[in-house]
């Protein structure tokens, strides 16, 4: 299942306003406490160089990345700078932007198979995934267009 | 995007692929840039496809690992989804949060496939078995765009 309905009934929304997200910039970031740590022990393994790799292309140019919504939802591990979907929810992860979104979250089945013996097991899956295509503000400060998806 | 070994516990001990960018340093939760011509549709008729092959994300297992950014194996994902609108046209302007917009709400499908650097491989059903919860499409201004 997807997010929501995982752990919708422990969330809590956390409106926040743009002066006190100013603010908290200058005198400790909301998002620092939830966000800021390292992925110290990580075991990511590289493959092919011919994917999509959008993060490596945000590291490389430094700047184009846009910035979390203020406001989002508290979890039972932290502040998230996002919205559950549904009615009058705002669907959009970034801010300062201007633009085309989507959000739809669903459920449904499939098939895992096991990349030893090749055997097959039915699985359950849940998405929430969204896109947001149009204007925005970078983390600099500079105005782009771009096409993000929440995945 | 996750997947569990049957009906999702409420412990997510059945949780076995949790696939997603995960989060930036700034904050940026689970977003990511998609290549260009991914989407495409109408705000105004709630109709829209977002297609994409190969999306270089994470497989951090379960939700409670990719929150706290745990270890994860490098994975990658193709999804096909489809909304259609029909439902409700909707206007929002939300001062608390600093946005606004006119959506259109309907219903979805997707058809999807996950690998991960271990192999391990997912694939749905066919987009017309998955089972749509909330599905709406729109025009959106937040932030500065919105004063």
């Amino acid at each position: 299942m997807s997010l929501a309905r995982s752990l919708g009934a422990s969330a809590v929304r956390r409106n926040v306003s743009r002066r006190s997200l100013h603010e908290q910039r200058w005198h400790g970031p909301i998002s620092r406490r939830a966000f800021m740590r390292t992925a110290a022990g990580a075991t990511g393994v590289a493959l092919g160089s011919s994917l999509w790799r959008p993060g490596l292309a945000w590291a490389a140019k430094g700047s184009t990345e846009p910035s979390p919504i203020p406001g989002g939802t508290e979890l039972p591990f932290g502040f998230f700078h996002f919205f559950f979907p549904g009615h009058k929810m705002e669907p959009s992860t970034i801010t300062d932007f201007n633009g085309f979104v989507g959000v739809a979250e669903l459920e449904g089945t499939g098939v895992g198979t096991d990349p030893d013996t090749g055997d097959t097991i039915p699985l359950v899956f849940g998405v929430d995934n969204r896109f947001m295509e149009g204007e925005y503000v970078a983390v600099d400060g500079s105005h782009h267009q771009g096409l993000f998806g929440f995945i | 995007m996750d997947v569990y070994k049957g009906p999702p516990e409420e412990d997510f001990s059945n949780q076995i692929h949790d696939f997603d960018p995960g989060i930036a340093p700034s904050g940026l939760f689970w977003t990511t840039a998609l290549p260009s011509g991914s989407v495409t549709g109408s705000a105004g008729t709630g109709n829209a496809r977002m297609h994409v092959t190969d999306l270089a994300v994470r497989d951090y297992h379960d939700i409670p690992n990719a929150l706290q950014q745990g270890p994860f194996v490098d994975a990658t994902v193709s999804f096909d989804m489809r909304w259609t609108g029909g439902g409700g046209h909707v206007k929002v302007r939300d001062h608390t949060n600093d946005f606004g917009g006119r959506y259109v709400e309907g219903t979805a499908t997707i058809e999807w496939s996950g690998v991960n650097a271990k192999g391990e491989f997912f694939q749905s059903d066919p987009a017309n078995t998955s089972v749509s919860h909330f599905a709406e499409v729109g025009k959106e201004r937040n932030g500065i765009f919105f004063q």
